[in-house]
């Protein structure tokens, strides 16, 4: 990594400021709120939040800022569990889409039964909760023995999930479509005569409590030690396999809870199509959040903003009505951009002024 | 030695894994039937593609054919060799439902010098006329344009028209889209949004209705291509308290037809839904029949396809409906 080659005019500057800069979540903060006034500059309205009803009567928050909190719920936990692996395994879990598949399977299967139409649910949504964050953490447990005890590389170990996870969802739905009655919306949803979206509520508490765990166990410290040198942890008295699979398990848990929001949302799922595409933004939510895909980094709170990043532009591009074809590559160059600015050379061209290279070198310095 | 024997394990993992999700659905026939080998998308797409699957099963066996079927599962490549697979079988006829329209060209080939007729269903791929038989396909930009004509029909003060398009590129967003780009352009209509969503699934669609509400975006006129989107755009209107409907301010149009949506249309939350018929097998029959008998046969003919409203919309035609 390189050194930071002070000049001598920085030395002038408020020594706040500089701490600030150097954070590892400047950057990360920084292109939220660059998309946040992009978006502002060109719609006024876009931080306006009101309340309106809903077709029953009930008081629901409505706005653009309400919305990215909401739908950004899915990324967020999968990006805690997606920052785990990486930083354990030094590699990402390509399979977290499918396996949500199999979540909603389970759970539509749970809920609904063997009908398509049903009038009651089948089983308490607590039953249908736990049994698919089961079917989730199994999930994790399988990718986890192969990369924790067989050493295979995570990518290629879950691109076996990746490969079967949507046709096994829908084996496990039986074949069938079904659709679950109203109440079972709420979580994905608003729970009637509470105005903020429950998905909303539940990112709270899950980034409460990962927060609450990185800060009163040795995981986060654990996770890094392992992702950082496998062997001299080991020397140090830790089990890499271990822990790797710990996270993947994890990693797991978060797709169970992931897959029971995604299938509250609109009381149904079509394993082939739910959820496209999430695995790889989850992988960026990690990557924009300043962590390396490397392993051996962890920043938490980088990987959840990275999430939300993500979902502002992809409401952004809806809100903006960008031409359809050319979304992909609107969203690539933007992406590039945030990318590219995290590079060691675009960082070294700019701590010639700042001297944000620090930045890069603190992340994995802390003893394991 | 380790590493082998977790590669192996692996690969017994990946393969029984793999071997899961197919559909063991190929029977072996005695050599005096006639042959059908089916060349289908996925097994589990939707509602439509099980009516589908089913459509063409029933029908051959009724008529005594032996079916081979193969599913693609999102890929097109293997389409392209399970369809080489069953030429080589000597299947009698062959019928394709491509995933991707283009790239054909090599099997509808190989299929006329080995003799075996080459029938299109359900979405049309881009081939030359010498090299296949017969089609039975869809005609999306037709079913598009009776929308646009029942739109027209309806005579709005003035038209704000949102765009939920499927999977860019499908033969079926592209139609579709087409029909209502050009009838907006034709009469003057706004189109406020248009968008494609990945996987014709209600989620995203959802996303993006609540996205334009929340930002005050205007419309009257929801053009979802699937029923299922025009599902995800009601579901978003609900929060947000915006009627529509046969009683509300907006209009929904939805595509495909399903049996729970043409109950959407009856209790008045859908305005419109345009049929895009599954049920090609017991057409491929005819057409057999008729190539078998020694006739000639009409070979771009699209499969018929009816459109109901909420003014037409009865009680039988959902009760008959069988997917």
């Amino acid at each position: 990594m390189a050194k930071n080659n002070k000049k001598a005019d920085t030395h002038h500057e408020v020594s706040a400021m500089k701490k600030i800069i150097k954070h590892k979540l400047f950057i990360p903060i920084v292109f939220l709120m660059f998309l946040l006034l992009i978006n502002i500059f060109i719609k006024p309205g876009f931080l306006r939040i009101s309340l309106g009803k809903d077709s029953s009567g009930n008081p629901v928050l409505i706005g653009n800022i309400i919305n990215i909190l909401n739908n950004a719920t899915e990324l967020v936990i999968l990006a805690i569990g997606m920052t785990l692996v990486t930083s354990s395994s030094k590699g990402q879990d390509i399979s977290v889409g499918s396996t949500i598949a199999i979540v909603g399977g389970v759970i539509m299967r749970v809920i609904c039964g063997n009908e398509t139409q049903p009038t009651r649910l089948m089983a308490p949504i607590i039953v249908a909760l736990i049994l698919g964050c089961l079917a989730g953490m199994a999930c994790g447990a399988f990718n986890g023995i192969l990369v924790a005890k067989f050493n295979i590389q995570p990518m290629v170990a879950t691109l076996i999930l990746f490969t079967a996870g949507r046709s096994i969802g829908s084996m496990a739905m039986g074949g069938l479509k079904p659709k679950a009655v109203a109440s079972f919306g709420y979580y994905g949803n608003f729970i009637p005569g509470f105005p903020i979206p429950t998905p909303i509520i539940i990112t709270i508490v899950v980034v409460a409590i990962t927060f609450l765990v990185l800060k009163k166990t040795n995981l986060g410290l654990y996770t890094r030690a392992v992702g950082i040198n496998d062997k001299s942890s080991r020397l140090n008295g830790l089990s890499p396999a271990r822990i790797k699979f710990l996270t993947y398990v994890i990693m797991g848990f978060c797709v169970g809870i992931a897959g029971f929001v995604q299938s509250s949302r609109v009381q149904t799922v079509n394993p082939y199509t739910i959820v496209p595409g999430i695995e790889m933004d989850a992988i960026l939510a990690v990557a924009l959040g300043g962590n390396s895909l490397g392993g051996g980094t962890l920043n938490m709170a980088g990987s959840i903003i990275g999430a939300y990043t993500i979902q502002t532009l992809t409401s952004m591009l809806t809100t903006l009505n960008v031409n359809t074809n050319a979304v992909p590559v609107f969203k690539a160059v933007i992406i590039i951009i945030l990318v590219a600015i995290q590079t060691p050379t675009v960082k070294k061209f700019f701590s010639s002024k700042v001297p944000l290279s620090k930045l890069a070198t603190n992340n994995g310095k802390e003893r394991g | 030695m380790k590493k082998i024997i977790s590669l192996v394990l692996v690969l017994v993992l990946a393969f029984s894994l793999v071997g899961c999700g197919k559909d063991g659905k190929t029977t072996e026939g005695n050599d005096k039937k006639i042959t059908v080998g089916v060349v289908q998308t996925n097994a589990n797409e939707s509602d439509w593609r099980t009516a589908n699957t089913i459509s063409f099963n029933e029908a051959f066996a009724d008529a005594g054919f032996t079916t081979k079927m193969v599913f693609g599962e999102g890929d097109h490549a293997k389409q392209i060799s399970q369809a080489q697979q069953l030429i080589q079988e000597e299947v009698d006829y062959l019928v394709v439902l491509g995933l991707q329209s283009a790239g054909w060209e090599d099997v509808a080939k190989a299929a006329k010098e080995a003799g075996i007729p080459f029938i299109m269903a359900d979405r049309k791929l881009d081939l030359s006329e010498d090299l296949y038989t017969a089609m039975v396909c869809s005609d999306f930009e037709a079913e598009g344009n009776k929308a646009v004509e029942w739109l027209k029909d309806q005579a709005l003060d003035s038209y704000k028209i949102v765009v939920l398009g499927g999977d860019t590129g499908s033969s079926a967003q592209l139609g579709r889209s087409k029909a209502i780009e050009e009838g907006a352009a034709a009469n003057g209509w706004d189109i406020v949004f248009n968008q494609n969503m990945k996987g014709w699934d209600e989620t995203l669609a959802k996303q993006a209705v609540a996205d334009l509400i929340a930002a005050g975006t205007e419309f009257n006129v929801v053009y979802a291509q699937n029923d299922n989107m025009a599902r995800g755009a009601c579901d978003a209107m609900d929060a947000a308290g915006i009627t529509y409907g046969r009683d509300g301010d907006v209009k929904v149009i939805a595509f495909d037809a399903n049996k729970w949506a043409l109950e959407k249309v009856l209790a008045g939350d859908f305005n419109l839904d345009v049929e895009c018929n599954p049920l090609h097998g017991p057409r491929i029959v005819k057409l057999i029949k008729q190539l078998e008998a020694g006739e000639t046969v009409e070979k771009n003919a699209y499969v018929d396809e009816e459109m109901f409203d909420t003014e037409t919309i009865t009680q039988a035609i959902v009760d008959a409906r069988s997917y």
